[in-house]
């Protein structure tokens, strides 16, 4: 008995073997276009690390795929067998140190992570630039309070700067 | 076969799309895991064993389990007092930190799609014109027909790891050095600038620990057994030290307090790199170039054959797996470490 699927006008023009290569560039695609999108539109740092792992492993699916020969063995000789056509083992050995670097890179991005949820208590990207914005304001500033909504034309702003004594000029350095 | 793979393509992006838009950061990484043993069958399918290995212990165990200490560190597991105070209603309650989402502007969102989507297009309209089926490199046919007289390794993988770009190993046991000495000086003050505990875990109860207590010597000879065998069946230094470091993080995770040897496992993992290079500089002295196989091939797929690419691996799965053991175990104790 034959199964109806899959239908006689796509069975004609796909062959087995274009099947598998075209499912297997969907799924590279897919894993490398969600993790952009984790990457690309969410906030938190947590879920941008995990987009990056996903990217990773669709790069690393499309290279084992390029080497993928149809009618070949694994490349793993075995016995006194007579060897026949094989797969490419040179993508296959890229990938196999490949997927451990991801492992470093994973963790040291989680390192980080770690530390700016300590630095600053939040992994919002956005609340860690402001923060970040806001330190560095005060600091110029000498931390007199901070008014985000007042705003300074640049030429008051220099003003103020210049009754300051303790910066020094720039015409008292030369 | 085809079958097989459409349906793990499947499973594998569904799982994908679960890690982008899970609820809470656990569900993530459980997704996370599911999406790796998908395309380790995806692997085994492409007639690529060595690769499925690793994927399998590297991507699907190792990194969920870094994942989720590292959620435990973020507070973002296991932290009911974080979560309380996180509206109730917001649906990123358990991702802390993360203001209530203000409604994103529906342009930014519309702009932010279609360029995933053309993206998307223009990527499988290129890959797709890489041919599938018919390997396009032809350096890869002449390393599988003379592989086995030159190097005299049954895995071909190995002879491709070892032997032609053992160089290129080296570098990238640097680069894996590098990330993790990385990870660690970041960690290292971690814990005590800003003065936050880190909530002391849970004891586990009697059956996870006695139960990973025994797993200990059966993962120790199952590590072994892959990196002796890696010049003759899938596997490797790169798979089997990655067990290695499973049978050592097991009983951490079920008893977190258990005793742990960091400074054994630098000791193995400067030991073990020192290997590599030894190795490598003595066939400088035998009049060779750097890295070239010693002692002859031996008798293919002999256990004691391959000349000396079986004691690089040994080495690569002692440094592999120290590594990885002491990565984790760095992130499951904060400012234990300096």
């Amino acid at each position: 008995m034959t199964l109806p699927w899959p239908p006689e006008f796509i069975s004609a023009n796909l062959s087995e073997a274009s099947l598998l290569g075209h499912a297997m560039i969907a799924g590279a695609v897919g894993l490398i276009v969600i993790g952009l999108y984790a990457m690309v539109v969410e906030r938190n740092l947590a879920r941008i690390i995990l987009g990056l792992a996903l990217i990773g492993s669709g790069v690393n699916l499309f290279l084992v795929a390029v080497g993928y020969r149809a009618d070949a063995a694994a490349p793993i000789l075995a016995g006194s067998m007579a060897p026949t056509a094989m797969v490419d083992p040179l993508p296959q050995a890229l990938v196999l140190t490949s997927i451990v670097i991801d492992v470093g890179v994973l963790a040291l991005a989680l390192a980080l992570a770690i530390r700016v949820h300590e630095a600053f208590g939040t992994l919002d990207t956005r609340e860690v630039q402001r923060l970040i914005a806001k330190a560095a304001a005060e600091n110029d500033r000498g931390s007199p309070p901070h008014r985000p909504d007042q705003h300074v034309s640049p030429s008051v702003a220099r003003k103020e700067r210049e009754k300051r004594a303790d910066i020094p000029r720039l015409e008292e350095l030369m | 076969m085809v079958a097989a793979a459409v349906l793990s393509v499947v499973v594998m992006l569904a799982a994908a799309i679960a890690v982008v838009r899970a609820r809470n950061f656990l569900s993530a990484v459980a997704a996370l895991s599911v999406v790796s043993l998908a395309l380790s069958v995806l692997f085994a399918l492409l007639k690529a064993p060595d690769v499925a290995m690793a994927e399998a212990a590297v991507g699907a165990g190792l990194s969920g389990v870094l994942l989720a200490l590292a959620g435990y560190r973020l507070k973002l597991i296991g932290a009911p007092a974080a979560a309380h105070r996180a509206p109730a209603n917001s649906a990123a309650a358990l991702w802390t930190g993360v203001q209530p989402q203000p409604q994103q502007r529906g342009g930014g969102r519309f702009a932010s799609l279609l360029f995933l989507a053309g993206l998307a297009v223009l990527l499988a309209s290129v890959l797709a014109s890489a041919p599938f089926g018919a390997a396009p490199m032809q350096v890869g046919q002449q390393i599988v027909a003379a592989a086995p007289g030159e190097v005299g390794t049954a895995n071909i993988v190995t002879a491709v790891v070892l032997g032609y770009r053992g160089f290129d190993t080296l570098g990238e046991v640097t680069i894996l050095f590098v990330a993790a000495t990385a990870a660690g000086l970041v960690l290292g003050g971690a814990g005590i600038t800003s003065g936050t505990r880190i909530p002391a875990m849970q004891p586990a109860g009697f059956i996870l620990d006695r139960a990973s207590r025994l797993l200990l010597p059966i993962l120790l000879v199952l590590g072994a057994y892959i990196v002796l065998h890696g010049h003759l069946t899938p596997g490797g230094g790169f798979q089997g030290g990655a067990i290695l470091a499973a049978a050592f993080i097991v009983p951490l995770l079920a008893s977190p307090s258990g005793p742990f040897h960091h400074r054994l496992a630098t000791f193995i993992e400067g030991f073990a790199g020192a290997a590599f290079v030894l190795i490598g500089l003595a066939s400088l002295m035998d009049g060779k170039a750097f890295l070239t196989p010693l002692f002859g091939k031996g008798t293919l797929g002999a256990f004691i054959s391959a000349g000396s690419l079986p004691l690089l691996y040994v080495a690569i799965g002692l440094k592999v797996g120290s590594e990885l053991s002491g990565l984790l175990h760095r992130m499951l104790s904060p400012g234990s470490q300096p």
